[in-house]
């Protein structure tokens, strides 16, 4: 029997064809830009220090902005304060100190971005802190205007955040003025969210706002998110509500990395229980 | 002299992938504009070399661009080997078969800017419409893609002609 080159050709070149598209099929389906991450660990650091004299660059060029923001922070930490003073005046000194020392739920690392994307289906961050500073995987990354990301990977002095503007990421969102919670997910547009899974008899009005719902180990409960913008009915059966986040991912650059101190109690149970 | 032409192509790849990375890290676009010069990297490439090789240097070039930029590792390598699967084919629709015989590297001024543009298009298609669905599908409704395949497909065929114009338009 006589082989025909032709033929022996055009199958070789499908079965490269078939071999290339599925490593890449491969790569993408078990790939995310944090392995990448790891895998490109030397260079990143030395790309970490040109990415640190950018963001000078831009911080330097948004100083204004930015101080705007701090004001805003300022104003409602102090509109915070006067409302806890007129608590603290009922109680007795030996109350007060005996209330504020024990040690909260969450503490807070500081961090300054160094990196941020914004522009791709599956964005990150980079922090200028690392496990040096405290920082762990699965720790969250919150700002006074929201949720900002979760902590995927960890080095010495840098820390790889999975951001919000994430399409497989989600957050356990509330409504405030009902409590009633639901899976909150960026839409892939801007700073445009959606509330899924709201039980439709739920009384929502246009303006309402959304925070957290606490019911995960890794962000506080309460942290503003953003005003429902749209309500829409899915299949009958649940609401779907449109969200204007405040966070604008776009003037990010100080940051805080949160530290649940019960968070490894409740990994441990939670491992327990499974 | 054929070194001289091989090392003169090289370099030209070699400045567009980095032009591609600075694309992906750097360039704000929206959620709605893919910019990317990869098809016209396959495009420059020449196409005497035969389909395995041309698919094997895509996919690394893809690779390379996956790995230093912004974005998730696989997507520009899948789009790219689909890109130069389609090299051959779409140049004999869009370029007489005769006539692409004779090119390994089709120009602008060889071949005429309408047959130059329909070529670079139909690539250009293929390469966003792979990226795309590989990114959004599953996730993200039609008319998100669909809208998203549009404005890429424009602001890519503006940037491509205009690389090939003044980049592209001579003999290496």
């Amino acid at each position: 029997m006589r082989r025909n080159p032709r033929l022996i050709k055009i199958f070789l070149s499908i079965a490269l064809f078939l071999l290339l598209e599925g490593i890449s099929v491969i790569l993408i389906t078990n790939n995310s830009i944090i392995q990448k991450y790891r895998i490109m660990g030397f260079t990143r650091s030395a790309q970490s220090f040109f990415w640190k004299q950018g963001e000078s660059v831009r911080y330097f060029l948004n100083y204004k902005k930015e101080n705007q923001l701090l004001e805003a922070e300022n104003r409602i930490l102090k509109e915070r304060i006067a409302t806890l003073k007129k608590y603290l005046d009922d109680v007795s000194a030996e109350e007060a100190i005996a209330r504020v020392s024990g040690t909260g739920d969450y503490t807070f690392i500081p961090a300054t971005i160094i990196k941020n994307s914004i522009n791709k289906q599956h964005n990150y961050i980079i922090l200028n802190v690392g496990s040096k500073n405290g920082v762990e995987e699965g720790m969250g990354v919150i700002t006074s205007w929201g949720i900002v990301g979760i902590v995927e990977a960890v080095s010495p002095r840098i820390s790889y955040v999975s951001s919000f503007l994430n399409t497989s990421q989600s957050v356990s969102a509330k409504i405030v003025s009902n409590d009633v919670f639901g899976p909150m997910i960026w839409t892939g547009v801007a700073n445009k969210a959606v509330v899924r899974e709201i039980p439709i008899h739920t009384e929502v009005y246009l303006g309402d706002t959304i925070s957290t719902s606490g019911y995960s180990a890794i962000f506080p409960p309460d942290i503003p998110l953003g005003i429902v913008t749209s309500v829409d009915e899915v299949n009958g059966v649940a609401l779907e509500l449109g969200v204007e986040m405040f966070q604008n991912f776009r003037a990010l650059r100080l940051v805080d990395v949160v530290i649940n101190n019960y968070g490894k109690e409740i990994n441990t149970i939670e491992n327990e229980m499974e | 002299m054929r070194w001289n032409k091989n090392r003169s192509i090289f370099v030209l790849i070699a400045v567009m992938m980095v032009i591609q990375i600075i694309i992906c890290d750097y360039i704000y676009t929206g959620p709605y504009i893919h910019l990317t010069l990869l098809p016209l990297i396959i495009l420059s490439i020449p196409t005497e070399i035969g389909y395995p090789k041309l698919a094997l240097i895509s996919f690394a070039v893809g690779f390379l661009i996956d790995l230093v930029s912004d974005g998730i590792l696989g997507l520009n390598s899948a789009a790219a080997v689909m890109t130069a699967t389609f090299v051959k084919p779409i140049s004999f629709i869009t370029i007489n078969r005769e006539r692409n015989d004779k090119l390994e590297r089709p120009t602008l001024s060889d071949v005429g800017f309408f047959r130059y543009f329909r070529y670079s298009s139909y690539l250009t298609l293929v390469f966003l419409v792979t990226y795309i669905l590989f990114d959004c599908a599953g996730f993200r409704p039609a008319s998100f893609i669909l809208m998203r395949i549009a404005l890429s497909y424009v602001a890519n065929i503006l940037m491509i002609l205009f690389v090939s114009i003044t980049l592209l338009n001579k003999r290496y």
